[in-house]
């Protein structure tokens, strides 16, 4: 049993019901040109359009054992990419997810932002705040001239993924609809509780459940319950 | 005009107006992006160019110390939020982006918060084509508090004795504190009758390498007596002459 589980099989449904609905596309890795990195600064002057923010958006980073993801390899783009929308913003939802055998989910969960947090495209400026579980894009008008578009984003970070030794398999799923971003919401809020108890216990080794603020989700997530006796042992041997 | 450029001197002697003045001549410059910083805890910088300070570093520092409990919080997503939260701090303006630093923090160590947020705003720097740092005297505050390094440090006096000493002291402490490539002294509010000789005996009071003067110009006096930005500032001789310079 892993942090996430929970998180990803109830991912898995509202993918099989956008599928059976067609409001997913699903674009297998190495599918349409990697975008350059470069120089990824575009002021409101430069901006053709602008995604994600306080407006509506979606961070989520989840991982689980091999074989655990619902597509891996996969990128899933649910909602209109850039040149279907009719205005010049969208909200956006990005969801990271990774497989693979990881030891330490502390530092899994900081390598696999340092890959978010690193990939650096060429007029176009992705930054999350990951406390607020937000996204923002802005997108310059070069980059749409040439073609940007949600794929080429999430198959930037999908190689980028790849490129990591502890990923074994990955999946990036953006979210441009506004209802499934709605739904999506109470799955990120969870992972983000997980995570907030899981740096908790590593930056402040303290384990005094009765007066925890995380000690509800400790309850309920198998792993953290481990993770914090481990954490516990380590501290008392020390 | 290009890199990091800081403008330094004695109070009162314009370095606010020249700061300005390089922000209204990074409008000019097709192509370019510029960002503005102010450093100067006084919040000059944002008056002058009359764009409202949105968050100050400090505020932004003082926020997360708050939130993630002094030193606690993953190190990537510190990163990762103090990244997401400078960009939004910026107020921009066409080809410009303008930062302000606020008022110096308050007592405490928050080593982990000031490294993040000094390699945060380096990464912000480096995307831009140029930096223009509007700081205060005592220079060294800029190493702890902004950026370590600086392509151009301009060194603003009057045609007072007094301006060129400390100017000839903020050398002497920014070559101890930061890595510069060039320092160069700016003379200014040069007016017509003290033109020639005396910038030439002012100039040679020092070793300092001089940049050049400007012109007393009544303009920039009806501009900050009026408060209007100097983003606006009209094609005058103290312009003209920046341009020259830069």
């Amino acid at each position: 049993m892993t942090l996430f589980k929970d998180t990803i099989d109830n991912i898995k449904p509202i993918l099989e019901e956008a599928k059976n609905k067609g409001d997913v596309r699903g674009y297998g890795r190495n599918h349409g040109a990697i975008w350059p990195e470069g120089r990824s600064l575009v002021l409101q002057e430069d901006t053709a359009m602008e995604l994600g923010s306080e407006k509506g958006s979606l961070f989520m980073i989840a991982w689980g054992e091999k074989g655990s993801l619902p597509s891996p390899g996969h990128l899933s783009l649910l909602g209109p990419d850039l040149r279907e929308s009719e205005g010049d913003q969208l909200p956006l939802g990005l969801i990271v997810l990774v497989s693979g055998e990881f030891t330490d989910d502390y530092k899994t969960y900081q390598d696999v932002l340092d890959v978010v947090f690193d990939s650096r495209l060429e007029g176009v400026s992705v930054r999350v705040w990951p406390e607020r579980q937000r996204v923002w894009c802005r997108v310059s008008h070069k980059a749409l001239d040439n073609n940007f578009s949600l794929q080429s984003l999430g198959n930037a970070l999908m190689e980028n993924l790849a490129g990591q030794e502890f990923v074994e398999e990955a999946e990036v799923i953006l979210v441009s609809d506004r209802d499934y971003l709605e739904r999506l919401a109470p799955l990120s809020g969870r992972v983000k509780n997980i995570l907030d108890a899981l740096t908790k216990m590593y930056e402040e080794m303290d384990f005094d459940c009765d007066n925890c603020d995380y000690q509800e989700i400790c309850e309920e997530v198998e792993n953290l319950k481990k993770i914090r006796e481990n954490l516990r042992k380590e501290k008392e041997g020390a | 005009m290009k890199g990091i450029i800081a403008v330094c001197g004695k109070g009162g002697v314009g370095k606010t107006t020249i700061s300005a003045l390089l922000c209204r001549l990074v409008l000019e410059k097709e192509g370019i992006r510029g960002l503005a910083i102010d450093a100067d805890p006084g919040g000059g910088l944002s008056q002058a160019l009359a764009l409202p300070v949105k968050k100050s570093v400090n505020d932004l520092r003082g926020q997360i110390i708050t939130s993630a409990g002094e030193e606690k919080g993953n190190r990537a997503t510190l990163a990762a939020s103090i990244d997401y939260q400078l960009w939004e701090s910026l107020t921009e303006y066409r080809n410009l982006a303008f930062l302000s630093v606020g008022r110096p923090e308050e007592e405490g160590c928050y080593c982990q918060v000031n490294s993040l947020l000094r390699e945060a705003i380096h990464l912000l720097a480096e995307q831009f084509d140029v930096v223009i740092i509007d700081a205060e005297a005592g220079i060294e505050q800029v190493n702890r508090r902004v950026i370590d390094y600086i392509d151009q440090l301009i060194l603003v006096s009057d045609l007072s004795v007094k301006g060129v000493r400390v100017a000839e002291s903020i050398r002497e402490v920014a070559v101890r504190n930061l890595k510069i490539n060039q320092v160069q002294l700016l003379l200014n509010r040069v007016s017509r009758s003290r033109e020639g000789k005396n910038v030439e005996k002012i100039a040679g009071l020092s070793d300092l390498p001089v940049l050049g003067w400007l012109p007393e110009d009544e303009a920039v006096f009806d501009f900050d007596f009026n408060e209007h930005s100097f983003l606006q500032f009209p094609d005058t001789p103290v312009m003209q002459t920046i341009r020259s310079l830069f």
